[in-house]
């Protein structure tokens, strides 16, 4: 009596199994009917009104819902003479309505979404490998999300509750529970054996033809360094970094540059430092005057910042970072001067060094990034070559890896003729981390190559020195335009 | 609400606060264990150009040392006279225990004071000298540990004074041993392990 | 004398007395009130934590827009109805830090915990109630200590929820890094106090404290995810503790634990050298893996629970189910690396990593062939609860599988901080760890506020939330895997995400409609907390202990004497039994104990009992192994 409905009557057998038959099918009845209905040749939905399209679905839904609920209600009503809490019915049928759709979505969203999943084949010799490591790993978690949630909509449909039976009193099968961790442990050793091998190709040994190229990062943009004529990327350190050698390589007359403009800033530090006592007294004087006359009533704005700076000078504040400042500039200085000791550093290997703001690689070279950051951590992202690894302050970092797949092929392969490589930044570095790329470029032919190398300026040369040196007059920071505003509003320098 | 009658709720296999109290010392132990390791990842291998400073330990560390295996005698002692209920003993040995503790302290302080004078400063640390600001921050966080044992030790203290702690009310007095031992182990590990590792 | 005896005493002189309202609501021990002023505090957290997201959704979806009302609620974050890229990414922030903290750490294991360790154990309350009142008082100042950060001049702490040094040590390079950093880190540092004093509470009550008969195999699976939930916490938070007290100490007292070789615009080099960025990134893993964990395993809990009562039947595979949680505790502290794949680790010790991490795939994988297989041939009762708990298979299975790509160190190469990473959280533990806190609620309202929640209104907030979180969610897939990179203010400028703009629409039309039901919820919860239908005894007909307590909430849990257990918590639709359910509590002395079927009277298929009783000797062996009995 109990287990009654569990035993199979051939009136509701044919019911079921049609059921049955029609949920599983009906994804692949939609996807045929996609077919024989044109599809749009260029996937858009810009212009869909989605606000609208939502509301008719979810109103449709609602319906629905309430449709089936009167219906079943009355229904059953009428056959057992008492009423039934339909809304357990209700569920169900929204249950195995929504797997049906949704996998019905699903199968439309890999058709119409599939195109962009990897961007295509990728342009890199590695991404070969990590493409068919992908799609294996595909294939399996796929087939698995369709039939454990279709399972599970099922269940929710096919035992919803009825009052006449009872549920089976099962607490757990050996050979059950054995199976299924076993069959995932085989899927997941395959997987784990394929993606060690294939990690182990990627980062493997770099063989010795390759072409080293820094890629530097800070916030926000990219910069790449070329090795020049000697074949050989110069030393680098983070003190060397100026205004015209953004990247900090070890050359002689820029860093000798750059210690006579710390030495310079230090002793103009230096003086203000010792006239603080002056120009405190000066603030405090005029901060006096101002409240004694009632200005700070009439011009508040006014009062407001000179109000700051008397608070500045009077606490302390003001000396204290004047001091750190020093102390920082004259640190650096130390590091430098230790560094200008050791002749081997400045080898002039980085003289001829060129500083570039793309990169440009030739089909089928083999190149090592080697990554460099120069404020926080950031994350340099080339998803059609399969590229990524976090740029380290402190920590150099590199990815080795060979194009095979020229911009002009990319652009002929994805019919888009302005279509262009980007590295991006992909570790949250600051406001404009959105904004952070530099167009990579690969070309046919190692003369291409050399044509573009040979237009760029080394190091030395002054012209791309300036061109950075107004680039980074142009960022300054707010605490760069605090620095030299406590310079020019000094009282005792006015 | 019913009115309640004698009842009698079965009594726990151990004392709920006793169990608090070693969870806690886990909890404490995998902080220490968090930064030793930092210290022990961070430290640079032998090709690597980064600076470090290797230094010796202050010598009032080694006293600090003795100082929390004698206080640790000594604490363990009032335990058992506590036991046996001998009042005055417990008394005067978590007197004497407390008494260690301050030294300790203090000993620390003197370490301290002896770091700054060979300029392995906590706050302008050298660079190199992040191996000094890990002692700096590690023995300060079992300095924090000392000092919640030292109240513990004085509350301990306090009861014992009013007679509160004997054989039949164990309760603090099994706490604090069990804690003071913690602190005490908890330090001989982290001398060693500088002593060792630097 | 224990302390406990003194506790348990001191409760019975007290709970005839008139408590004050202070004692009662704001300043309360009992632990069933504590529970409701974290799910309360939780709530409320988590509405602010939806709004966050649904603003930084507007801006994804419509960048080039100008929202006034946005203007007037933000004021100088959003000149002209244009959100600024910092307080963008403090939203981003601000939202993970919420949801990941308050609301699913505290608002979730906080919540049901605290009401269900002592109810379901038979204890009177919790082994220290002062220390669980400190731990929602600390949790309080916490989360107001975190929204704090919110309004400060420089904006929010803004460097992702893992704040990430040196971006979020340097005041220079990024406004949020300043005060709303500090107080970030202020705010962490008394959360973490917080829950480690619950963490210790849990765990020294789930040994300490259950009533006769309740051995550690009669625990409902609720109490055991809370008591692995506790032991992860205990043994991980502390190393967040410790990971922040160096970041403190780099930002406001120069030293340099995570810094080196550092220029930045305006400031030239600084001093700080020697210092190594993905210590840090190590530390905060080995919690925040772990964390993961955390959030979900009390979801997995609850589900558990709520399915085997509204199946009407034995949850499946009991043992397999706390061994799999044994397995996934463990495991989950040794496989932090996979997050720190391409960080330039050391290659060998990424394959470890990886090893390592589609090991966690196993005994997640049992648990979710475990609860298909209990549906299977149940009688399933639809609540509002029961809904939400197969929302979580759901999300725990379609979430989960995508688990494999990223703990793929090759994978990881690609997919890395794009949307697909955003897209396998948000369902495996975002949407998944929510609906199991849903469940719980609408599962225990009646216990919680000794009233019932409106069915009907459960449903539609239960179809709409499922139907929107996979709108939301699922075509975020799509954009990670054509590299679409994650916490970007606007995709406008990058050629190649163009073509997501109309999806980028698409979710955050369903995050608002999503959104909106959620206001169902709240008017749910808290219409129904004063105007709710009374509830019954046992609303539910559910076997465990919480319900053979009085409806009315009282000190102490039982009027009389706790009652002792029987048997083991999911003894539903017994065939030697009338009714389908046998309460634990309930003596019978004619039924001899069947725990765990060593005897199925009258199942349907013989085939099927052999079965049965060959695995119970299996069953008997693992007690015997782990010493469960």
């Amino acid at each position: 009596m109990r287990f009654d409905t569990l035993r199979i009557r051939p009136n509701s057998f044919i019911k079921k199994a049609l059921l049955m038959l029609t949920t599983v099918l009906t994804p692949w009845i939609l996807m045929a009917a996609a077919d024989v209905v044109e599809p749009p040749k260029e996937f858009s939905l810009a212009n869909w009104d989605w606000v609208s399209i939502l509301t008719w679905v979810l109103a449709l839904l609602v319906i629905l819902v309430i449709a089936r609920a009167f219906d079943i209600g009355a229904l059953t009503e009428k056959i057992t003479g008492k009423s039934v809490m339909s809304w357990n019915n209700i569920n169900a049928w929204i249950a195995i309505i929504f797997i049906v759709l949704s996998l019905a979505g699903v199968f439309w969203e890999l058709k119409y979404h599939g195109q962009y999943v990897l961007l295509g084949d990728s342009s890199s010799l590695h991404g070969e490998t990590y493409d068919s490591m992908f799609y294996w790993t595909f294939g399996f978690t796929f087939f698995v999300f369709v039939v454990t949630e279709f399972l599970l909509f099922y269940f929710m449909f096919r035992y919803r509750y009825n009052e006449n039976r009872k549920a089976l009193y099962y607490f757990h099968n050996n050979k059950l529970e054995v199976i299924w961790t076993i069959v995932p442990t085989i899927v997941l050793t395959f997987l784990v054996l394929r993606g060690f091998t294939t990690w182990s190709k990627i980062t493997g040994e770099v063989s010795k033809d390759t072409q080293d190229i820094e890629v530097f990062a800070y916030q926000f943009g990219w910069k790449a360094r070329y090795a020049g004529d000697d074949q050989q990327l110069g030393n680098q350190n983070f003190n060397f970094i100026s205004g015209t050698n953004p990247l900090g390589v070890a050359e002689d007359s820029k860093v000798e540059e750059l210690i006579g403009d710390l030495k310079k800033e230090v002793a103009q530090l230096e003086a203000l430092q010792a006239s603080a006592e002056d120009s405190t007294k000066a603030w405090k004087a005029r901060h006096d005057r101002f409240v004694s006359t009632g200005l700070h009533i009439t011009y508040p704005e006014d009062y407001k910042s000179l109000k700051a700076k008397y608070t500045d000078a009077v606490s302390g504040a003001y000396e204290r970072t004047l001091e750190k400042d020093i102390k920082r500039k004259k640190t650096a200085l130390n590091r430098i001067s230790e560094y200008r000791k050791d002749k081997d550093f400045f080898n002039g290997a980085g003289d001829d060094d060129k500083v570039t703001t793309e990169i440009v690689l030739v089909k089928n070279k083999p190149y090592n990034f080697k990554f460099r950051a120069r404020d926080v951590i950031h994350s340099a992202y080339m998803p059609h070559f399969r590229v990524q690894m976090n740029c380290v302050p402190g920590m150099p970092t590199s990815f080795a890896f060979t194009p095979t797949m020229t911009t002009a092929e990319a652009r002929q392969t994805k019919g888009n003729k302005e279509f262009d490589y980007y590295l991006y930044c992909n570790k949250i570095c600051g406001a404009a981390h959105y904004n952070m790329k530099i167009k990579v470029t690969v070309v046919d032919s190692e003369a291409e190559y050399n044509t573009w190398l040979a237009s760029q300026a080394p190091l030395v040369t002054p012209a791309i020195a300036e061109e950075s040196q107004k680039e980074e007059k142009d960022s300054k920071t707010e605490m760069g335009e605090m620095e030299t505003a406590m310079l020019t509003n000094n009282p005792t320098l006015n | 609400m019913v009115k309640s009658k004698k009842i009698k709720d079965p009594s726990y296999p151990v004392a709920p606060a006793k169990l608090n109290l070693w969870l806690f010392m886990l909890a404490s132990s995998m902080l220490f264990a968090a930064t030793v390791s930092a210290f022990v990842v961070h430290r640079p291998d032998a090709e690597s150009r980064q600076a470090w400073t290797a230094f010796d330990l202050p010598i009032f560390f080694l006293y600090s040392t003795i100082i929390v295996i004698a206080s640790s005698v000594t604490a363990y002692y009032a335990y058992k006279m506590a036991k046996n209920d001998e009042l005055a003993h417990n008394k005067n040995l978590l007197l004497g225990t407390t008494i260690l503790g301050i030294g300790f302290c203090i000993s620390q302080f003197l370490g301290w004071q002896q770091m700054v004078r060979l300029d392995l400063t906590f706050v302008n640390a050298r660079p190199e000298d992040i191996s000094a600001s890990y002692v700096w921050v590690i023995t300060m966080l079992h300095f924090l540990h000392i000092l919640g044992g030292i109240i513990l030790l004085i509350a301990t203290w306090v009861q014992s004074i009013r007679l509160n702690v004997h054989k039949k009310n164990m309760g603090l007095m099994t706490l604090t041993h069990t804690y003071w031992h913690f602190v005490g182990v908890l330090w001989i590990f982290l001398y060693l392990f500088f002593y060792f590792a630097q | 004398m224990s302390t406990a005896a003194i506790h348990a005493d001191t409760h019975h002189d007290h709970h005839e007395h008139k408590e004050s309202f202070i004692s009662k609501y704001v300043f309360s021990m009992d632990h069933k009130m504590i529970s409701k002023q974290f799910l309360i505090t939780g709530i409320v957290m988590g509405m602010v934590g939806l709004i966050m997201s649904l603003i930084f959704r507007l801006q994804l979806a419509w960048p080039d827009e100008q929202f006034g009302f946005l203007e007037t609620l933000l004021g100088k974050w959003a000149v002209d109805g244009k959100l600024d890229p910092n307080f963008y990414m403090g939203l981003v922030t601000i939202h993970g830090t919420i949801m990941v903290f308050y609301v699913l750490t505290a608002g979730l294991s906080g919540t049901f915990s605290n009401l269900l360790i002592p109810l379901q154990l038979g204890a009177r309350d919790m082994a220290s109630p002062f220390m669980n009142m400190l731990s929602y008082w600390f949790f309080f100042l916490s989360s107001v200590t975190l929204l704090s950060s919110v309004f400060v001049e420089t904006g929010p702490a803004s460097g992702g929820w893992t704040v990430y040094p040196p971006l979020s040590a340097l005041e220079k390079a990024m406004p949020g890094s300043g005060l709303g950093m500090t107080l970030w880190l202020a705010a962490i540092a008394l959360f973490i106090v917080s829950s480690l004093l619950a963490g210790i509470n849990y765990i020294s009550t789930v040994l300490n404290m259950r009533t006769k008969g309740m051995s550690m195999n009669r625990m409902p699976l609720t109490i055991w995810a809370f008591f692995f939930t506790a032991i992860l916490g205990l043994l991980s938070f502390p190393v967040l503790l410790g990971a922040a007290i160096f970041l403190i100490f780099d930002r406001s007292f120069g030293t340099s634990f995570y810094l080196s070789d550092i220029y930045l615009e305006g400031v030239g080099a600084l001093e700080n050298i020697g210092g190594s960025p993905v210590l840090y990134q190590h530390l905060f893993w080995f919690l925040g893996h772990p964390e993961v964990y955390i959030i979900l395993m009390p979801a997995l809990g609850i589900t558990s629970e709520v399915i085997s009562t509204n199946a009407r039947k034995p949850i499946f595979g009991y043992t397999a189910m706390v061994i799999s949680l044994m397995g996934i505790s463990f495991l989950s502290f040794i496989v932090w690396g996979h997050h720190m794949f391409i960080t330039g680790m050391n290659p060998f010790l990424g394959s470890v990593f990886m090893i390592l991490t589609l090991i966690i795939a196993v005994p997640s994988a049992v648990k979710a062939f475990n609860y298909l297989t209990t549906l299977w041939k149940g009688n399933l009762r639809f609540n509002p609860a029961m809904l939400f708990s197969i929302g979580l298979v759901s999300f725990f299975i379609s979430g989960g599988l995508t688990g494999i790509y990223l703990g793929n160190a090759a994978l990881d190469i690609q997919l890395h901080d794009s949307y697909f990473v955003v897209a396998h959280f948000h369902l495996v533990m975002g949407s998944a760890a929510i609906f199991g806190m849903f469940a719980g609620i609408y599962h225990w309202y009646p216990k919680m506020f000794g009233r019932m929640m409106n069915k009907t209104l459960g449903y539609f907030h239960f179809w709409i939330t499922f139907i929107t979180a996979y709108l939301v969610f699922f075509p975020m897939h799509f954009m990670g895997l054509a590299g679409v990179p994650r916490r970007y203010y606007q995709f406008t400028l990058v050629e190649d995400f163009n073509v997501w703009m109309d999806v980028n629409k698409l979710i955050t039309v369903a995050a608002i409609v999503g959104g909106g039901a959620q206001l169902l919820f709240l008017y749910n919860f808290f219409y129904n907390i004063f105007k709710g239908k009374k509830a019954k005894q046992n609303p539910w007909q559910s076997n465990t202990l919480e319900w053979s307590t009085p409806v009315e909430r009282i000190h102490g849990n039982w009027p009389g004497e706790i009652p002792t257990v029987y048997r083991g918590p999911y003894e539903y639709s017994r065939p030697d039994r009338e009714e389908d359910f046998f309460p634990q509590y309930e003596p019978d002395e004619s039924a001899p104990e069947v725990l765990h079927t060593k005897e199925t009277k009258s199942a349907p298929d013989t085939k099927k009992v052999e079965e049965v009783e060959e695995g119970s000797v299996f069953f008997a062996a693992i007690k015997r192994v782990f010493g469960l009995s």
